[in-house]
């Protein structure tokens, strides 16, 4: 059986029986997923970045706590939130020092390739122009928005893993949507 | 032409997340409405485009290889069984433990005036999983102390604590920026704010120099905002405390007890340039009360937020 195959539930009982480098594959499977949660809560890519290895390190440390009866991203994502309680209890970082997630966001995608298909840019456009007014969207919004439209995940899991009712993440998504076509029709009104 | 349908099934159409009934619905009055045909390209465009912009962003931001290097270097698992022990490990000890605590609690702290800390700590307690500190989400009850000379900006719906030598308590929702100016003043800065539900002895408020008392019933809470009136929704405050909130200056004072002797105080005032101040000051021959301040422990769970956001 390849590795594809193979259950969440299966990867970690393998991995607690020994087989430490199949933890890679949950790694892979869910490390986009955490990502996209903290980009929406987070200011700094760099604290970004250190919350999402801290939070499969300690997935993996803590293994053996896993409740098998739970989606493994939904653990992840408890995990990743309780780092997030505890990183604002240190003393904060420079900002200076650290890129901002907005400013990395709009970097990245204004990196012109000029041998991307057409479609391609005029996508990335759009994304520059409206990943700014993503931003701006209340977090309660935002979250499940971007769990949907990164990861492409089912109103239900997404429910599953932020905890809320099913019509709550519905909602939330479409008030966001609402929000941003607004933000969208006001800026286009610009002169 | 079939009636458009709820945008919110657009939204659900794009996700894929209708049933089939409503998605055939949906998709007969695509193929004859341009104006819904054009807002659910438009969705649909907008998902792709983040969808790619923020996946390329990842891509380069991925961490896989770090975390896999970190957990090689020590690749154990943290064992949740514990060794077996003796029933008078597991029950006798755990239980004296407990009692040791219990002593130490009755003898090192006898009264509640040990806890009451000093006149400059203030805290927020978050009240939903919806209020932001610094722009950063707080959990509901995660706590937030206000040093000098650190500024924090506040939105949502928060319990604010005063711990002084009169403790006092309010529920603040909205925004603003606060800091703590000096050692007794506190500060609210660019602030849409309702302040409600306190706890302690007596609470007063004054409105340009005129003393109105909130009583514990009441439950009258006050706006300020640089662009509204400041509306008071108690029927106990007469007419005259209805003013323009570049005008108006509130103080709150936190009383020693029913008898509203003025001890220690936390002054709020708007000034014309939109600056709530608080100060808090220190008390002079106070009485003691009867009982110590009970905290509000999450009364507020999940409430909207109020009218100042």
């Amino acid at each position: 059986m390849s590795k594809q195959e193979k259950s969440d539930i299966e990867l970690v009982q393998l991995v607690l029986a020994g087989e430490v480098e199949l933890f890679a594959e949950l790694v892979e499977r869910y490390e986009k997923l955490v990502f996209s949660f903290l980009l929406s809560r987070l200011n700094e890519m760099q604290e970004v970045e250190d919350i999402v290895q801290d939070t499969f390190v300690r997935a993996f440390r803590h293994l053996a706590t896993f409740d098998c009866e739970r989606k493994f991203a939904a653990w992840l994502v408890t995990i990743a939130r309780n780092l997030l309680i505890d990183s604002r209890r240190k003393a904060g970082r420079s900002i200076a020092s650290s890129e901002l997630v907005t400013d990395v966001l709009l970097l990245d995608s204004s990196k012109e390739d000029k041998t991307q298909p057409a479609d391609i840019l005029i996508r990335r456009e759009r994304f520059r122009s409206i990943i700014l007014m993503i931003q701006e969207l209340p977090e309660e919004l935002k979250t499940p928005f971007l769990l949907r439209v990164v990861n492409e995940l089912p109103y239900q899991e997404i429910s599953e893993i932020l905890t809320l009712p099913l019509q709550t993440v519905k909602n939330r998504i479409f008030k966001a949507r609402g929000l941003l076509r607004e933000k969208r029709e006001n800026y286009d009104e610009m002169p | 032409m079939m009636k458009c349908p709820e945008k919110e099934n657009l939204s659900l159409y794009v996700d894929g997340e209708l049933e089939s009934k409503e998605l055939a619905e949906v998709r007969v009055h695509l193929e004859t409405c341009a104006a819904c045909r054009k807002e659910a390209e438009s969705m649909a465009f907008d998902t792709v485009a983040l969808r790619e912009g923020i996946t390329s962003v990842f891509a380069q931001h991925r961490m896989s290889d770090r975390i896999m290097c970190e957990i090689r270097k020590s690749p154990q698992i943290i064992n949740s069984e514990t060794p077996a022990t003796s029933w008078w490990q597991r029950i006798l000890l755990p239980s004296l433990a407990l009692v040791l605590v219990l002593i130490m609690f009755v003898f090192l702290y006898p009264s509640a005036q040990k806890f009451q800390g000093s006149v400059n700590s203030v805290s927020f307690q978050a009240l939903n999983n919806e209020s932001a500190v610094d722009g950063v989400t707080a959990l509901m009850g995660q706590r937030f102390q206000l040093q000098s000379p650190a500024k924090m900006s506040l939105a949502g719906r928060f319990l604010v604590s005063i711990v002084a030598e009169q403790p006092s308590e309010f529920v603040l929702t909205g925004k603003a920026m606060v800091s703590l100016a000096d050692p007794t003043q506190i500060v609210f800065s660019n602030a849409m704010i309702e302040l409600s539900r306190y706890n302690g002895k007596g609470l007063q408020v004054v409105v340009n120099d005129k003393a109105v008392p909130l009583t514990v019933d009441a439950n009258c809470y006050q706006s300020f905002s640089s662009k509204e009136t400041v509306d008071t929704k108690c029927a106990s405050f007469t007419e005259s405390i209805a003013r323009s909130a570049e005008s108006a200056s509130i103080t709150i004072d936190v009383l020693a007890d029913d008898k509203q002797q003025a001890a220690t105080g936390i002054i709020a005032s708007i000034s014309q340039n939109n600056r709530i101040a608080t100060e808090v000051v220190p008390v002079e021959n106070i009485e003691q009360p009867a009982s110590g301040v009970d905290h509000i422990t999450n009364p507020f769970v999940d409430q909207p937020l109020g009218a100042g956001n």
